[in-house]
């Protein structure tokens, strides 16, 4: 985990820890500082407004820049809960243990664009426990039928 | 319990024997219920057995409780009870857990008779007058299953004990292989496809049988572990059937929740060998759950040909079937259990009350509560 990363940087903290705190916001929480939203310039609870001069307001490139990686995540967002639907039906329909391996097989023969590789649904099973329940060394069950 | 004293157990019921059963057990294996589509597949197949040579491989498909342990009863009932028909059913279960083809072998041994085949195989010893011919036909892999089989006829228990473990694939130590004048043990695939190669030759020479058809139950087991085990199982499973272009018909059972999904698992290199039409046993909608009802208290009523609904009300029977059936249909398994509890407690209402007064809607609520206690793969 990344420590430089901080939901709360006081207003002494650089440029540079910012931009870095805005875009990961952005990125990976789908968070925009609220000018880039409401175009009014409305600074208050945003982290950069103890800057006299805060480039985001000030840079359009910059806020689509967020726009983009928010969007991205967005994306990102509804194309994992696709996934996991799928994966949770696939699970439903069979009612009985399976392992990751078939379980990739049975969901990229039903929606070969939604994943990228049998490891990407390696993935989503191993790391949605509430979701998914490993019974044994790779294989799993839905937590919630 | 005699079938009199059945009768008359169950009469206020306008039943001679008690018609549902939750888990599949011999006294049930001859019935068949309905579903005269998956019987006519089948008999045809039945037949086809008995009338060619040829080895075959067959699936069963079900969702769970949809009827594939009993339609494996069913066929092996049906080639117990008519023996003159040639053929040797056993049915096995696949193991929970397995590292590879050792572990099928040993629950397809488990499932043998092994005292049968120790007859069969003193027959056919016999037929061929010597070690070095038999060594040759049948078992030029593994020699060794030629001295365990006649141990298998000694009259020192603790020998015969030995070799019974031995051919199921159990390891022995060396000194209990000395015993029996063994030199290795079963352990990889190609002892194991050569022991059954051996066991079949044995079948179809004893004149007594010409085929032997094993019926493997649980198979969706093997896609509860890695690909590289399951294929493993598939190359076992072929290169025996392979090794036998006669003589041999195996029959690979399946729960899959959908016919598309099973079509999607199964390894090309099996599909590529099964024979058509695979059994399929989906989910059963109102009206072939309400035949299916019918069908089993008919079989087990008083009066003969009888088409009412034993002691239920045929509109008690009809709502039943609608509430099991509004999603997506149902199973016999289901059906089993909802009126197994419905008959119990018209059993308990009309001895202790003389009559039975349940209403659909007590019936309903009766039926949830039986079918909501949590099931396993084992139920």
């Amino acid at each position: 985990m990344d420590d430089t990363i901080d939901d709360t940087p006081d207003f002494q903290s650089s440029w540079a820890l910012i931009q870095r705190t805005i875009e990961h916001a952005a990125a990976f929480r789908g968070e925009l500082p609220p000018c880039v939203l409401s175009k009014d310039y409305a600074c208050y609870d945003c982290i950069a407004a103890g800057l006299q001069e805060c480039p985001v307001g000030s840079d359009a490139d910059y806020q689509s820049y967020l726009l983009f990686l928010r969007d991205s995540f967005i994306e990102h967002e509804r194309t994992r809960a696709a996934q996991i639907k799928l994966l949770q039906n696939v699970l439903r329909r069979h009612k009985l243990p399976l392992h990751w391996e078939y379980i990739a097989l049975l969901a990229m023969k039903e929606a070969p664009d939604l994943f990228v590789s049998p490891q990407s649904v390696k993935g989503l099973v191993f790391f949605n426990p509430d979701v998914f329940t490993m019974v044994h060394e790779g294989v799993f069950i839905l937590a919630r039928y | 319990m005699s079938s009199t004293e059945d009768v008359s157990k169950w009469e206020h019921l306008g039943l001679n024997r008690w018609p549902f059963y939750t888990t599949v057990d011999e006294s049930s294996a001859a019935i068949w219920a309905d579903r005269e589509e998956v019987k006519n597949v089948i008999d045809r197949l039945i037949w086809q057995w008995v009338r060619q040579d040829r080895t075959y491989i067959h699936l069963v498909w079900g969702d769970l409780g949809a009827g594939k342990s009993h339609t494996l009863h069913y066929i092996r009932h049906h080639f117990l009870a008519q023996s003159h028909l040639g053929v040797l059913p056993i049915r096995a279960v696949m193991p929970k857990e397995f590292k590879g083809f050792l572990e099928v072998y040993q629950a397809i041994m488990a499932a043998l008779d092994l005292d049968q085949v120790a007859e069969l195989f003193s027959h056919v010893y016999r037929e061929y007058g010597s070690r070095k011919n038999l060594v040759k036909d049948i078992f030029p892999y593994i020699p060794d299953a030629i001295n365990a089989l006649l141990q298998m006829r000694s009259d020192i228990e603790f020998k015969k004990r030995l070799a019974e473990t031995w051919l199921r694939g159990i390891r022995l130590t060396r000194s209990q292989m000395d015993t029996l004048e063994i030199s290795r043990s079963i352990k990889d695939t190609d002892d194991c496809v050569a022991m059954l190669s051996g066991l079949i030759k044995i079948v179809a020479a004893s004149k007594k049988y010409n085929r032997i058809l094993i019926m493997l139950d649980e198979c969706q087991r093997t896609w509860e572990v890695k690909s590289a085990i399951n294929q493993n199982i598939n190359v076992g499973l072929q290169t025996w059937s392979d090794a036998n272009s006669n003589h041999l018909t195996l029959v690979l059972a399946y729960k899959c929740g959908r016919e598309q999904d099973f079509i999607n698992l199964i390894s090309k290199d099996i599909k590529s060998r099964i024979t058509y039409p695979t059994i399929s046993l989906p989910l059963l909608n109102s009206k072939e759950a309400l035949s299916f009802v019918r069908s089993v208290l008919g079989q087990c009523s008083i009066k003969p040909q009888d088409l009412s609904w034993g002691p239920f009300d045929e509109n008690m029977v009809k709502a039943v079937v609608q509430h099991l059936t509004k999603v997506d249909g149902t199973t016999p398994r289901h059906l089993m259990t909802a009126f197994n509890t419905l008959l119990t407690e018209y059993d308990f209402q009309i001895v202790n009350q003389g009559h039975c007064n349940l209403t659909i809607d007590q019936a309903i609520k009766l039926v949830d509560d039986a079918l909501s206690e949590p099931f396993t793969e084992d139920e």
